[in-house]
């Protein structure tokens, strides 16, 4: 095969050099405060706090107070909105530091990080004053409602729908997995409003205030890990047009364009959670003498620890790299999923290995380890399963799936 | 147990420039070019023989040339096929393997030995597990340029068996000094 013809094989991202990545002073200086922040206010906190889903509201409060002290808190969230203005790479940054406490910012609803769901910033003027701004100052907090019993990976097949009355919108469904959704002051939620169109244009966002009746909180989720997402119902729960969020119609695209950035973010909780767990696993190796040596001497050990380092580094240079594209304004669909997924998967095998590698001490609560095991296998699944990402990948090298031919 | 001493990274360089970086990884990605989209036609240059070049990282480019155009058989396959998602996840896992292996090769800082040890590391494994999922993907009509690329791909892959120097460079930087190894700055 000539070369001419095989340049036409690969997206060029695949053949182009990868850009470098360069941290700002700014971003440097960020990451070092939160590195401050996760060894004078969290580590020492974790064994107060073994199983909680939420902090108490005071120990929340104190940590509130000190992020936004240290210029922490909101750090995507642009200056003039109020927030630090350091972008999605600075946002990254911090939260890979927090994330290796398993108080960290383990889930969206652990309030240290104060960015609010993206689709937010879409607000207009009057929308930003009830909620964009009591939300960045700490007085509300916010969930993002899209899945649904019949509708996970498959966002487009929403049931939920909002019927226009004349004067508003009367809103009908059930929503399930919602971070922080029996706890939250306001949600942004997501519904058909043409059944025909359905993600072509035909599904809205609401903002639905928690005193709206017909909001019904239903149970907290026990998982595995510490979250405890929410089961909501909406039952002939009606909203004002003035809660649109962004245009009639045009709800999919925005619930994609939030889920580009919070699946970043997601896994730059994942890169933490990894280094906390290699963190432990190193002194543990050199340490540990079995049969008359130490465990950081065995070949077999020493690759899988090689194996483990490579796989976190490059995780970690995909997640910078997509967070600086995505502050440039680049079109990054193709590296969200990349990212996203080897994160999520490198995580889950980080941590296995530390586990592992530590023997029954690993699965014991002496270590955090069993902790952040619990916590991280849902990072494969939610917020886009490792499948769905599979196929976004699949999709853009060699296009949409056809039927197999007989 | 290999020493770093045994490695061709060096250990003392001086801490490059960023227009030296920016000249090795243009380098590199000559080197991935020409055997990504020339693999067939041209010799490899032997990676020791690249001027200016950390051997290990030109081989690593090498290889991931080579991987790219495995990739790009298995999607002409897919695609030829209509393949059905198991073969197009098999396709995704050998962009997901590139992907990961060419951020390690381009961040990788000669004067870091652990940066080039895992980038060395990142591109062999990318070969050797692109190889088996491309094999259940190609068609016969692209089966003699599998085949050609694969012996060169099996070639490179012999010169350092089952990735042990690079894994035992790489071990060695992480386990043998008690102070934090820096995976956390890759910038």
């Amino acid at each position: 095969m000539a070369g001419a013809e095989f340049l036409d094989a690969l997206p060029a991202r695949l053949t182009e050099l990868p850009p470098s990545i360069e941290l700002s002073a700014e971003q440097r200086a960020a990451r070092e405060r939160a590195r401050r922040f996760l060894q004078e206010e969290l580590l020492p906190r974790e064994r107060q706090f073994p199983e909680c889903d939420h902090l108490p509201a005071e120990v929340e409060e104190h940590l509130n107070a000190r992020a936004r002290e240290l210029g922490l808190w909101a750090p995507a969230t642009p200056r003039e909105l109020g927030g630090a203005g350091l972008g999605v790479l600075g946002a990254v940054l911090i939260k890979e530091q927090v994330a290796q406490s398993v108080l960290g910012d383990v889930r969206q609803d652990r309030g240290i990080g104060g960015d609010p769901w993206p689709a937010l910033f879409q607000a207009t003027d009057e929308q930003k004053q009830r909620y964009l701004y009591p939300h960045l100052r700490g007085e509300k907090r916010m969930f993002f409602a899209l899945t649904e019993p019949a509708a996970g990976s498959d966002a487009a097949n929403i049931q939920t729908r909002a019927e226009w009355e004349g004067r508003g919108w009367r809103i009908n469904g059930r929503k399930h997995f919602i971070g922080a959704g029996g706890r939250a002051d306001f949600g942004v939620v997501f519904a058909v409003t043409d059944p025909v169109k359905r993600a072509r244009g035909g599904i809205t966002c609401f903002i639905v205030d928690r005193e709206t009746p017909g909001w019904r909180w239903v149970r907290d989720i026990e998982t595995m890990g510490a979250c405890r997402p929410a089961e909501l119902v909406f039952e002939d729960c009606r909203v004002p047009p003035s809660n649109v969020l962004g245009e009639v119609g045009q709800g999919f695209v925005l619930a994609q364009q939030t889920l580009s950035i919070t699946r970043i973010r997601q896994a730059a909780l994942c890169l933490g959670t990894a280094q906390r767990a290699f963190d432990l696993l190193l002194p543990w190796l050199r340490r540990r003498v079995t049969f008359g040596r130490p465990l950081a001497q065995r070949e077999a050990i020493r690759w899988l620890v090689a194996r483990a380092a490579a796989d976190l580094r490059a995780a970690r240079l995909l997640t910078y790299s997509v967070a600086q594209q995505i502050d440039r304004g680049v079109d990054v669909r193709w590296e969200v999923p990349t990212a996203k997924t080897r994160a999520a998967q490198m995580a889950c095998r980080v941590v296995d290995l530390a586990m592992q590698l530590h023997g029954a001490l690993g699965v014991s609560r002496d270590l955090p380890l069993e902790r952040l095991y619990r916590d991280i296998r849902s990072m494969r699944i939610t917020e886009g399963a490792d499948e769905i990402q599979r196929d976004l990948i699949a999709r853009e090298l060699a296009g949409r799936e056809e039927p197999v031919s007989a | 147990m290999t020493s770093m001493a045994n490695s061709s990274i060096p250990m003392d360089a001086e801490r490059p420039a960023p227009r030296d970086l920016a000249a090795l990884r243009a380098a590199l990605g000559r080197i991935e070019a020409v055997a990504r989209e020339e693999a067939l036609d041209r010799a490899p240059p032997p990676p020791s023989e690249q001027a200016g070049l950390v051997p290990d990282l030109a081989t690593a480019a090498y290889q991931l040339g080579l991987t790219a155009r495995l990739l790009a058989l298995g999607r002409r396959a897919v695609v030829a096929r209509r393949a059905g998602q198991a073969r197009r996840f098999l396709l995704a896992e050998v962009a997901l393997d590139l992907a990961a292996a060419r951020r390690l090769l381009y961040a990788a800082r000669p004067d870091d030995a652990l940066s080039v040890a895992l980038a060395a590391l990142g591109a062999r494994d990318a070969l050797a597990a692109a190889l088996p999922r491309v094999l259940d993907l190609v068609t016969a009509d692209e089966w003699a340029v599998f085949a050609a690329v694969r012996e060169r791909a099996e070639a490179t892959l012999r010169a350092d068996l089952a990735g042990g120097r690079a894994l035992e460079a790489a071990a060695a930087l992480l386990l043998d000094q008690d102070e934090r190894a820096a995976i956390e700055e890759v910038c």
